[in-house]
């Protein structure tokens, strides 16, 4: 499928680390068409900042890819040249911590344009200086996105500085950073976990307008199915390192077919009105189980979940699903 | 009703607003601002707020770490405010506390086990084997082996980590514990072993919680009554049923909107703004600059809880009672 | 284990560690390169001046004394003098890093202003005031240096300390109603101990390069002890002929110096890898 933004294939990484070779990613596969946000939900361990920063071109340290490729609109994401040219330019990226991510010594105007001096913005001139016009362009975009996000007053913003705004603001004035170089991708990694019941609800909205406002797609991280609910189109569920399911978003939340999706989605207090868990804990990815990591914790696994890995199949309900016991179903 | 195990009377606890000589002045933070609340035993009461709304500071009033500025706090019916932070602690070591991070809460140079026997020596349990029984007792309560007291704790799953947390807490055999946010950064499926285990311990033990917390399905599903925290007032309290079925108070209803459910909110009014600081507390009712039905008179006066059914008291003149749930309206 | 790995993965670390244990090993048993322990301060008036050779390896100085003898008998001094000079400042300096640490308002204002104004006394024109007052001597010199050396101590602990303060398991610790003392002793100390060990070592070479600097000015070890400052001040007279006298003297300074250097460094890096200075 060529007109994917993102495509994620196969994707298996190990990392070495001081107490092995710990394989954290085995085998994600999944990929983001263009304008849509696509959710990608999974509980802590599951490898999801280490995909986020393969995907950003900046593997954590010691990474080695074992097989798969990721690709923006066809060029290789995983050499380090091709990424440098498209983060920051054409994937844009929201940080968790709207708190932790400004230098508080500097207004934020001048974090965000020193940003854009380095990225440009796509309709620069060529070859062009950075000299006092271009920055002024740069300004006068940032201020246009700025004014996009709902900043108020944001000529004078940007010469405030980080602490003289609430956290939803920063995650605003971030948004719009991320916005400012007119990218066709945004991961933005659990942007919501951070803040306040009410100012999450306002930033979700706001993020689903702008990616239609602006048909940017986007790769939203998070481990709240509520939260995908209010913004996501499709999702792909994560366990342990290995993708176990993708579909549209009320096929996951109202029609769960992997056991893990079920049952994480069962929950869900909205779904359950008993307390229930899942017994168990995540493999550590130093020793992870041979074939479907989430067997040891699953209630429907036999001895076919433990020989081999479940490949991702194609339902007939369009979703890709990677469970042995739901081969019928595809 | 019975007579509540905890009482606090207008209680304020106010920062700063002091000048003194080598220091720069600091503004006043009215962190908590007239509180009044009874703890039945037995119960679980919530207290629900966004951040800055003054919960943690109540805990650390309540424990004593912080004393308070003006007000009362009654145990068990005896007044035990206005103390130091070294005899408060002595006077109330009935009310423990579990700690928001438990993880983070244990020395990292030390053992669990060194860390749990540590807890029982300050409260003067001199005897080793008797300590050791205890633990072992507590450690089984909550689901762990002895093999865990020879852990470090970056050795513990999150999971474990509050576990820990919990039997260190009531090892000391507290009447009443302080929840702080005990299931903030746990994953969903690890969330709910950890509230059914503290409803169990609660009541094998016999306690009475105050669970403090931002996520209101939590709250939900384990507190019998509910307190609504709004910069450092509570803006409305009654019964958890009553008052997630029928929030009375805008700011209530905004809360209970703005969580995100399972279906889309397309419709339906998101609050605006964010909360204020607490040192610039706006006038009047603290809610009114965001609220949506704010009136001339709510920036003057300060509005008082006033109850609007026998289960739920709402500090806000106009608040509507016996309303529908808005998310359950939209649902039907 | 692991730990230790990473140590013996830094090259430089590991030099300075070597350094530092045949220091040490030579200040405790000198006999294992030394003939003649209690003779070195004697010389023979006929081997006066003599350069390096097979015999002398070192050369001889004015006096015909064995300067490689003597230079290994100075290890012994220089340690001494910095190991007491360390352990008085740390005994000085922790403990009040702790306090003015821990608590706040003026006895912790108290506590820093005091090291401010050491801090901003020059070190050595104060030591060299001190010996003076005194008199001449290594115990005069040991005293001023600890007097002028505490500050960084108390420095280090007062930064580490208001960090673990604010830490979660401290305000747990408060929260089970634990004494000051015991959080201090318990909890806070041992946190504080990695940052503590890398200033003392660091401190040490510091000491050893100061005791030499106070020998050479005359402030320190009286003749004929053999002390590495003194015989850089003795043999300055017979440079550059008799080039021997003071380089190798000079020479176990750089070292040892070094030495201590390398090894602080690279036991700062396993405490705090963000803190590799450039």
């Amino acid at each position: 499928m060529s007109d994917d933004i993102l495509s994620v294939r196969d994707l298996k990484l190990s990392v070495k680390g001081d107490a092995g070779l710990a394989q954290i990613l085995d085998h994600v596969d999944f990929a983001v068409k263009p304008g849509e946000v696509m959710g990608l939900v999974g509980e802590s361990g599951c490898g999801k900042s280490t995909l986020i920063r393969t995907i950003l071109g900046l593997p954590p340290k010691g990474a080695r890819i074992d097989s798969g490729t990721v690709a923006f609109r066809g060029r290789n994401l995983l050499d380090p040249k091709e990424a440098q040219q498209i983060r920051g330019r054409e994937i844009g990226f929201i940080p968790q911590d709207p708190f932790q991510a400004f230098n508080p010594v500097f207004t934020v105007g001048a974090q965000i344009l020193e940003i854009l001096r380095w990225s440009g913005l796509p309709d620069d001139p060529k070859g062009a200086r950075y000299d006092k016009s271009l920055r002024a362009r740069h300004k006068a975009r940032l201020i246009e996105v700025l004014r996009a996000v709902q900043i108020p007053d944001p000529e004078e913003a940007l010469d405030r500085y980080p602490h003289q705004f609430s956290g939803g603001q920063r995650q605003r004035i971030l948004i719009a950073g991320a916005l400012a170089t007119r990218p066709s991708l945004i991961l933005a990694d659990e942007p919501t976990t951070a803040l306040d019941v009410t100012t999450q609800m306002q930033i979700l909205r706001l993020l689903r307008e702008l990616a239609a406002d602006y048909n940017v797609a986007m790769l939203f991280v998070t481990h709240d199915f509520g939260v995908v609910a209010q913004i996501c189109d499709r999702v792909s569920v994560m366990y342990a390192g290995q993708t176990v399911e993708t579909g549209t978003t009320p096929q996951i939340i109202d029609g769960p077919r992997h056991p893990y999706t079920g049952m994480l989605m069962a929950c869900h207090p909205e779904r359950s009105t008993e307390i229930t868990g899942i017994p168990g804990q995540v493999s550590s990815p130093l020793t992870p189980p041979p074939g479907c990591r989430f067997a040891p914790r699953c209630p429907r696994a036999t001895e076919a979940c433990t020989s081999a890995r479940p490949g991702l199949l194609n339902s007939r309900d369009g979703r890709q699903l990677a469970c042995v016991h739901e081969e019928e179903f595809a | 009703m019975s007579r509540p195990l905890l009482e606090t009377v207008d209680l304020k606890t106010h920062y700063g607003g002091t000048r003194s000589l080598l220091s720069k002045p600091k503004p006043l933070v009215r962190a908590v601002d007239g509180v009044s609340l009874k703890i039945q035993p037995g119960e679980v009461l919530g207290l629900v707020g966004e951040s800055g709304c003054g919960k943690s500071t109540i805990a650390k009033t309540l424990l004593g770490l912080e004393r308070e500025t003006e007000g009362a706090i009654l145990l068990d019916g005896f007044d035990v405010g206005g103390r130091d932070p070294a005899e408060a602690r002595k006077v109330r070591s009935d009310i423990q506390y579990v700690h928001q991070d438990p993880g983070a809460a244990l020395d990292p140079w030390w053992r669990v086990g060194d860390t749990l026997h540590e807890t029982l020596k300050i409260h003067g349990v001199s005897d080793r084997a008797e300590r050791q029984a205890r633990i072992l007792e507590m450690l089984n309560a909550v689901g762990l082996n002895e093999g865990f007291l020879r852990r470090y704790p970056h050795e513990l799953s999150g999971g474990q980590q509050r576990r820990i947390g919990l039997a260190r807490t009531l090892s000391l055999r507290p009447r009443m514990v302080i929840l702080d946010e005990p299931t903030s950064g746990l994953d969903l499926s690890v969330q709910a072993t950890v509230l059914k285990l503290m409803l169990d311990l609660r009541a094998t033990y016999d306690l009475t919680y105050l669970f403090i917390s931002h996520d209101l399905s939590v709250v939900e599903r384990l507190c019998d009554r509910v307190a609504i925290m709004y910069l450092g007032r509570i803006v409305e309290i009654g019964s958890a049923d009553q008052v997630f079925s029928a929030p009375a108070h805008p700011y209530t209803r905004a809360l209970l909107e703005s969580a995100p459910t399972l279906t889309r909110q397309d419709s339906g009014q998101v609050i605006q703004g964010d909360p204020p600081s607490p040192t610039r507390r706006p006038e009047g009712c603290a809610f009114h600059p965001r609220c949506p039905m704010a009136q001339a008179d709510c920036r003057q006066s300060v509005p008082q809880l006033a109850e609007v059914s026998d289960s739920q008291s709402v500090a806000c003149p106009y608040a509507m009672p016996g309303q529908v749930r808005p998310a359950e309206a939209f649902a039907s | 284990m692991l730990m230790l790995k990473k140590f013996l993965r830094d090259v430089p670390a590991v030099l300075g560690l070597l350094i530092v244990v045949i220091a040490v090993i030579l200040a405790l048993f000198p006999g294992l390169l030394v003939d003649n322990v209690d003779r070195v301060n004697r010389g023979d008036i006929l081997q006066r001046l003599k350069p390096p050779s097979p015999d002398l390896p070192f050369g001889s100085d004015d006096l015909g004394r064995n300067i490689f003898d003597r230079v290994v008998m100075g290890t012994r001094s220089a340690l001494t003098i910095s190991t007491l000079v360390v352990s008085l400042s740390m005994i000085v300096g922790v403990p009040l890093g702790l306090i003015a640490g821990y608590r706040s308002g003026w006895v912790s204002s108290a506590i820093m202003r005091v090291t401010d104004v050491f801090l901003a006394v020059p070190q050595l024109i104060l030591a060299i005031a001190i010996a003076q007052i005194l008199g001449r001597g290594a115990t005069s010199a040991m005293i001023a240096l600890a007097v002028t050396y505490w500050p960084f101590f108390t420095r280090t602990v007062y930064a580490e300390t208001q960090k673990i303060r604010a830490s979660l398991f401290v305000e747990a610790l408060e929260g089970y109603g634990a004494s000051t003392t015991r959080i201090m002793l318990f909890h806070i100390l041992p946190n504080v101990a990695a940052p503590v060990i890398v200033r003392a070592t660091v401190g040490m070479g510091f000491v050893i390069l100061t005791a030499a600097v106070l020998g050479f000015l005359g402030v320190g070890a009286v003749p004929p002890a053999p002390d590495w400052g003194l015989q850089i001040s003795e043999g300055r007279k017979y440079l550059p002929v008799h080039w021997w006298y003071a380089t190798f003297p000079g020479l176990a300074i750089l070292f040892l110096v070094l030495g201590f250097n390398l090894l602080g460094d690279g036991l700062r890096d396993l405490v705090d890898p963000r803190l590799r200075r450039s």
